[in-house]
């Protein structure tokens, strides 16, 4: 079926209304109380309306978590999948249909953990989608079990003496995928920069990866509770190429001047423990886009008919 | 074409019982005492013939131009391969047999027969490992290289003289043909070349019309300088002068040719050229044996028709990118093998949760887990029916014939779209490398016609409304207009809403499954193949629809009252079953998978397993159906499935 | 370089361009044909499409009952979208050689593409009749001749958006480029394949702020140029003419604008087609004059203007 490409028979323009933020909403989130989902949700419904993205030409793809609960609640397509499996289909969908915006929302358990062999190929692929990352530390919707990403020495219901191994860093295996082509780091609470980086994400053509940073209220409150309290621990990476943020200038002292195109030193960047780093480690938008280079023209149905002519001369006999 | 010699049956008998009573060397026929002796032609109505070789040494080739020829020339043909499951295994080892079976003849062929009648090998070692697998007939002929039995390495001598007297159990006609020497003739390598030489021997003995082989050479090195199809048209030549010289037998098959157009191809080339006509245009795959040559086909046309093939990290995401595109609107397939199928069941749930469409093409290998790779089993036919957790209905057909591997694409795909159901497409290695020649497809434009309604969305469509009748509903896909909403795999009502209410999961486990009644209720009883009633019916599905069907003529030929029945849906059956079966005193499942037999150590009537279609026909009609299964990794033939018929008839009616 | 070789790259140019306009087309016409049997409105559309193997297996008229059903046009509808069906294939069956013009000598570039637009305009008529007839508003007094031919001026701007490109095979006699200036818009975009002797500097007068120009002398692709998103005009010229890009993103100024620049050595002194050599020196003039930035100071003959302008002087017996 080629009807899912430009077709003449709809050339005709839509009718322009104008979309607030509160339209992109379908539904109150059914997060607990003080969930950092709601600050991601909070931005994206932001972002839509400055884009003014219409409702039916974006799906959101998420797996399964608290987090995967996202596309409900977005006035747009959705597929709320299976766990650690949105970037199959969110690439599957972006083949199908590359003039539809494809987000992915995932949870740390989803796609560092049971998702990471597709977290690691998605990477790879790079296909035009902008890609979520919600790290809470921590699996919620299965009750407190530790995740990757969990600091070591915390307690859950399966390391009930504190976590064994140092925490997976997603921002380090990203960054070492051949063709990663955008890696950036945001926080919840801080709304200004985690708005200015969706939107750089947004922009970027090709696999766009953001780690959002946020506490779960039930089972990881204290994760950044010093990062919060204290911008001094956190190190914003700012370049002309970066994100740049309004007003965050007089609460972050601590500032890097990072050239998103420098690589090393993103890596560097990612794996350094001293401080918690917010901004884009890299992007590069010269990088091959899956959906782009595999791009195929609709060929019709009569076409089809008389090349499958040719084909099966060669077995005739 | 022209024949000097008068027409006998059999061989000449004289020398038959020389060679019979002259074991191993002996038995070989000296050169030089045959040449220039009067040819016998023996009148078949068909033969089988293996070309043996190591692997790397052209046998495919070989086989592919005879088969081809047969074809051309209007004999009913099918081949199959003997694939080594490494790459380069060691050459002259009973592991690095590679080679071709060959059956043609006058009518329809339909499956790969029972034993040889002919073979061709280029050693010993290759040829002891088919002589093991018990695949030539008691008087099969052999042609074998010559110039092993004196080699100058005595390990070479030494495993040849052992593997001949292996085989003097059984009454082969050998033949030393010098093949290497007479090869070295034309070209300095002679692993490029003997299996040229090997084609003219096959086209002397056989026949054959060496127009249409040289314009098949020329066919196959039309992108290689000239100069490579006049040196492999003149080994032909060659083989065909030696055995002239030499051999001193022919035989003669009748052929009728076609009045139709065919093709002749492999199930796989006719399931991917089928996905084609379909309309199909993504093929998402990761690499597993024996499915993954259809994406080879695709993958090299697949662009040229707006299609393309993803090669997934893995089974799980070929399964996902499918599903996502087919979320998309595409027409969406994905490709594998046992293995793989195991990997897939979940996003297969996915897919059956959710009502969107797919399309998985399984072609079976042997099992379980990794199991046989490269040989024939039906035995995913239970896991293709049941392998999700939770209640999934699904679609499983299953073609059987190349032909209907390429037609039954164009039907899983409207089948998918119409119940937005998933469909599993069973084929098997027998089918994927199989080689039979049809009719030419005729092909339509319809077969691709979208199914997705495009007019706007009538107000207050919500995305499952199920039609509480059938369970059917409309497909709304992203960028609909008005069609927002959020599609999961948890349980949920008709808006798409999360719903864990008992009403709310009821009513969507009745409407998912319902939609495969609505479906069964277009089905049609299958037909009988022989009587429509008698002692014994046997019972089939997909690829051994050959095999058993001959089974059964032998049968019905000896007067017996045998029928048999070859399902191609399995979920939903085919309606009739029950009433089918009443008409037969017994009936017999036949299949490629292992059941325990009655008398074994601790198996008996209440411990036995039966075979999967035995399971799944017991269990929905309530007939005490037995099953006669064999797992050897290879095809059925219909001498074996005859003696199970004829065992079975003599124990008796079991209901 | 032989013609066909440079036919290929011309084609190569406009690719995109090609693809855009014949997805566009290629997915009406599946739609269209959707429409037209209803995606299995009546038993015999679902039969076929079922395909054989549900022969004697499946019962097809009862299958079809069940089939998702499109909205079904009616019967007046049916005529004028069947010509519109017919007219997508007949254009999709003509493959690249419909974006290629053989100009006829001495008939006039400007009548030949305008004839030619006429010509691919027929997909845009017949998207219009489908939808018109969908809606019951079609009039076969008012409608039917657009099937037949349907003018660039007619087109809208989405059209023009979509409107493909054309390679243009002519003779230099018959390169009056100035002929086109009227369609350009959009992202229209011309290759001009010429065979034998041509103006040296012959797209001069395309060149405006806006227009993507480019003058090819080698046997490089023309990358830049398939790559503009906007109206662009190439020409395939040989050796002896100049070559240059005039890349409208590359700057404000006129000779900003121009990224490369190569003048030939020497240039045959005679009229070609009805171009005198004073006309043709006037071209020259024109594209010095916008693409070498003025000098202030300096050696005049040292520095590229100053080289220019020397050999325009040199050219003066040319307009005797």
């Amino acid at each position: 079926m080629s009807s899912i490409a430009i077709s003449l028979l709809d050339l005709e323009a839509d009718n322009f209304v104008c979309l607030e933020p509160e339209d992109y909403q379908t539904r109150e989130g059914k997060w607990c109380a003080g969930c950092g989902d709601f600050g991601a949700l909070n931005a994206v419904k932001r972002l839509l309306s400055s884009e003014q993205l219409q409702p039916e030409k974006m799906a959101f793809v998420s797996g399964i978590g608290c987090s995967s609960r996202f596309p409900h609640y977005v006035n747009a397509y959705g597929f709320h999948g299976i766990h650690g499996r949105a970037l199959p289909i969110a690439t599957g969908l972006k083949l199908a249909r590359p003039e539809l915006d494809v987000f992915v929302v995932m949870g740390d358990g989803d796609c560092t953990s049971i998702g990471a062999g597709h977290w690691l190929h998605a990477t790879r692929y790079n296909p035009n989608l902008t890609v979520l990352l919600l790290d809470n530390n921590i699996y919620g919707l299965t009750k407190n079990q530790t995740s990757p990403t969990t600091p070591q020495g915390h307690t859950s219901n399966t390391t009930p003496r504190g976590s064994f191994l140092p925490a997976l860093n997603p921002l380090q295996a990203t960054l070492g995928v051949s063709n990663a082509s955008f890696v950036a780091q945001t926080a919840d609470w801080v709304p200004a920069h985690l708005y200015a980086t969706l939107q750089a994400a947004y922009e970027h053509p090709g696999f766009s990866f953001v780690r959002i940073l946020q506490r779960c209220p039930k089972f990881t409150p204290d994760v950044f509770t010093e990062q919060v309290k204290n911008p001094d621990l956190t190190e914003l990476l700012i370049h002309e190429d970066g994100v740049n943020a309004p007003g965050l200038d007089k609460l972050f002292k601590a500032r890097r001047e990072h050239d998103p195109k420098n690589l090393d030193e993103a890596r560097a960047l990612a794996q350094r423990t001293d401080m918690l780093r917010l901004g884009i480690f890299f992007r590069d938008d010269s990088f091959p886009v899956y959906d782009e280079i595999r791009a195929v023209s609709p060929v019709s149905a009569e076409e089809k008919t008389t090349r499958l002519e040719k084909e099966f001369d060669r077995y005739a006999v | 074409m022209l024949y000097h010699a008068p027409i006998s049956v059999g061989l000449d008998s004289r020398r038959k019982s020389a060679l019979v009573q002259c074991p191993r060397l002996l038995e070989f026929v000296a050169v030089s005492s045959m040449a220039n002796k009067e040819t016998t032609i023996t009148e078949v109505p068909e033969h089988t013939v293996e070309i043996i070789t190591n692997s790397g040494e052209g046998a495919q080739k070989c086989a592919q131009i005879f088969g081809q020829t047969c074809a051309k020339m209007g004999n009913g043909v099918w081949t199959v391969e003997i694939i080594p499951a490494e790459i380069e295994p060691p050459h002259h080892t009973v592991t690095s047999t590679s080679g071709n079976i060959v059956r043609f003849g006058t009518g329809l062929i339909t499956n790969w027969g029972d034993q040889s009648k002919l073979a061709i090998a280029f050693n010993d070692q290759v040829l002891l490992s088919r002589h093991r697998l018990n695949s030539f007939d008691d008087d099969c002929i052999i042609l074998l290289e010559s110039m092993w039995e004196n080699h100058e390495d005595e390990a070479i001598r030494t495993a040849y003289a052992e593997a001949m007297e292996e085989m003097s159990s059984k009454n082969y006609r050998f033949f030393a043909v010098p093949i290497e020497e007479e090869t070295l003739k034309v070209v300095d390598n002679p692993q490029h070349g003997k299996n040229m030489f090997a084609l003219g021997l096959l086209t002397e003995i056989y026949q054959r019309d060496l127009s249409i082989i040289e314009k098949q050479i020329a066919h196959i090195f039309r992108h290689k300088p000239a100069k490579i199809t006049e040196i492999n048209v003149e080994l032909v030549k060659n083989g065909i002068a030696w055995a002239r010289e030499n051999l001193g037998f022919q035989f003669k098959i009748d052929s009728v040719p076609a009045e139709e157009s065919r093709v002749v191809m492999n199930g796989n080339q006719a399931s991917a050229l089928g996905a084609i006509a379909a309309g199909m245009e993504i093929c998402a795959m990761y690499p597993i044996t024996p499915a993954t040559s259809v994406s080879h086909e695709l993958s090299d046309i697949f662009e040229n028709y707006g299609g393309m093939v993803h090669q997934a990290e893995d089974e799980i995401a070929a399964a996902g990118v499918a599903l996502g595109a087919s979320y998309g609107g595409k027409v969406a397939l994905t490709v594998t093998s046992g293995p793989g199928l195991a990997l897939k069941t979940e996003f297969l749930a996915l897919a059956i949760m959710v009502e969107i469409p797919l399309v998985v093409l399984d072609v079976q290998r042997g099992g379980p887990s990794t199991g046989l790779p490269t040989k024939v089993e039906q035995s995913d036919l239970l896991a293709a029916l049941y392998a999700q957790p939770g209640d999934a209905p699904r679609v499983v057909i299953a073609p059987r014939t190349i032909e209907e591997c390429f037609h039954s694409m164009i039907t899983a795909r409207r089948i998918a779209e119409t119940f937005r159901c998933v469909v599993i497409v069973l084929t098997d290695a027998n089918l994927a490398s199989g080689v039979q020649q049809f009719t030419r497809p005729e092909f339509d434009p319809r077969w691709q016609q979208d199914p997705i309604d495009f007019s706007a969305l009538p107000e207050g469509l919500r995305p499952y409304d199920w039609d509480p009748e059938t369970g059917m509903s409309r497909r709304v896909i992203p960028g609909t207009p008005g069609g927002q909403h959020t599609v999961t795999g948890l349980a949920h009502d008709e808006e798409s809403k999360v719903s864990y209410d008992p009403e709310s999961n009821e009513r969507g486990c009745k409407m998912r499954s319902r939609k495969l009644a609505v479906f069964q209720s277009t089905l049609m009883p299958p037909t009988v193949f022989g009587d429509e009633d008698g002692d014994l019916l046997v019972v089939g599905w997909g690829s051994t629809q050959g095999a058993i069907e001959e089974a059964v003529e032998r049968a019905r030929a000896e007067g017996k009252k045998v029928s048999s029945c070859q399902l191609t849906f399995l979920s939903p059956l085919e309606p009739g079953l029950k009433e089918i079966f009443s008409r037969f005193g017994k009936v017999m499942t036949v299949e490629i998978n292992y059941s325990d037999t009655v008398g074994d150590p601790y198996i008996t009537e209440e411990t036995r397993r039966y075979g999967q279609l035995a399971w799944l026909l017991r269990a929905q009609t309530l007939v005490d159906i037995d099953c006669w299964t064999s797992c050897p990794g290879q095809p059925l033939r219909p001498q074996d499935i005859y003696n199970s018929i004829v065992d079975n008839l003599e124990k008796g009616v079991t209901p | 370089m032989p013609s066909d070789e440079r036919k290929g790259i011309a084609l190569d140019a406009i690719r995109s361009r090609i693809e855009l306009f014949h997805s566009a087309v290629a997915t009406a016409s599946d739609q269209v044909r959707g429409l037209l049997s209803g995606s299995g409105n009546t038993a015999d559309d679902q039969s076929v499409a079922l395909g054989h193997f549900a022969e004697g297996k499946v019962n097809v008229d009862r299958f079809a009952s069940f089939a998702p059903k499109a909205a079904r046009i009616n019967d007046e509808a049916e005529a004028p979208i069947r010509a519109a069906q017919e007219v997508l294939t007949s254009l999709l069956a003509e493959g690249d050689e419909l974006f290629v013009l053989q100009l006829e000598e001495g008939r006039g570039l400007g009548r030949q593409v305008g004839m030619r637009f006429a010509k691919i305009g027929r997909a845009f008529a017949a998207a219009r009749v489908i939808e018109l007839a969908k809606r019951g508003a079609y009039k076969e007094d008012k409608h039917a001749a657009t099937l037949e031919r349907f003018p660039f001026a007619q087109w809208n701007s989405s059209e023009r958006a979509l409107a493909p490109a054309l390679v243009i095979e002519l003779t230099g006699a018959d390169l009056k480029p100035a002929a086109i200036i009227p369609l350009l818009d959009a992202k229209i975009k011309f290759v001009f394949n010429l065979d034998g002797d041509a103006p040296a500097a012959a797209l001069s007068r395309v060149v405006s702020p806006s227009v993507f120009v480019q003058q090819e002398t080698g046997d490089a692709p023309l990358e830049a140029f398939a790559g503009f998103d906007g109206m662009a005009v190439a020409a395939l010229l040989p050796a002896n003419a100049a070559s240059f890009v005039h890349d409208p993103a590359a700057g404000e100024t006129s000779f900003e604008r121009f990224v490369s620049v190569a003048f030939p050595k020497e240039v045959k002194k005679r009229a070609i087609g009805g171009l005198s050599p004073t006309q043709q020196a006037e071209d020259y003039a024109l594209l010095e004059s916008l693409s070498v930035a003025p000098v202030a100071t300096g050696d005049a003959a040292s520095d590229p203007a100053g080289k220019l302008s020397a050999w325009l002087l040199s050219q003066t017996n040319l307009s005797a």
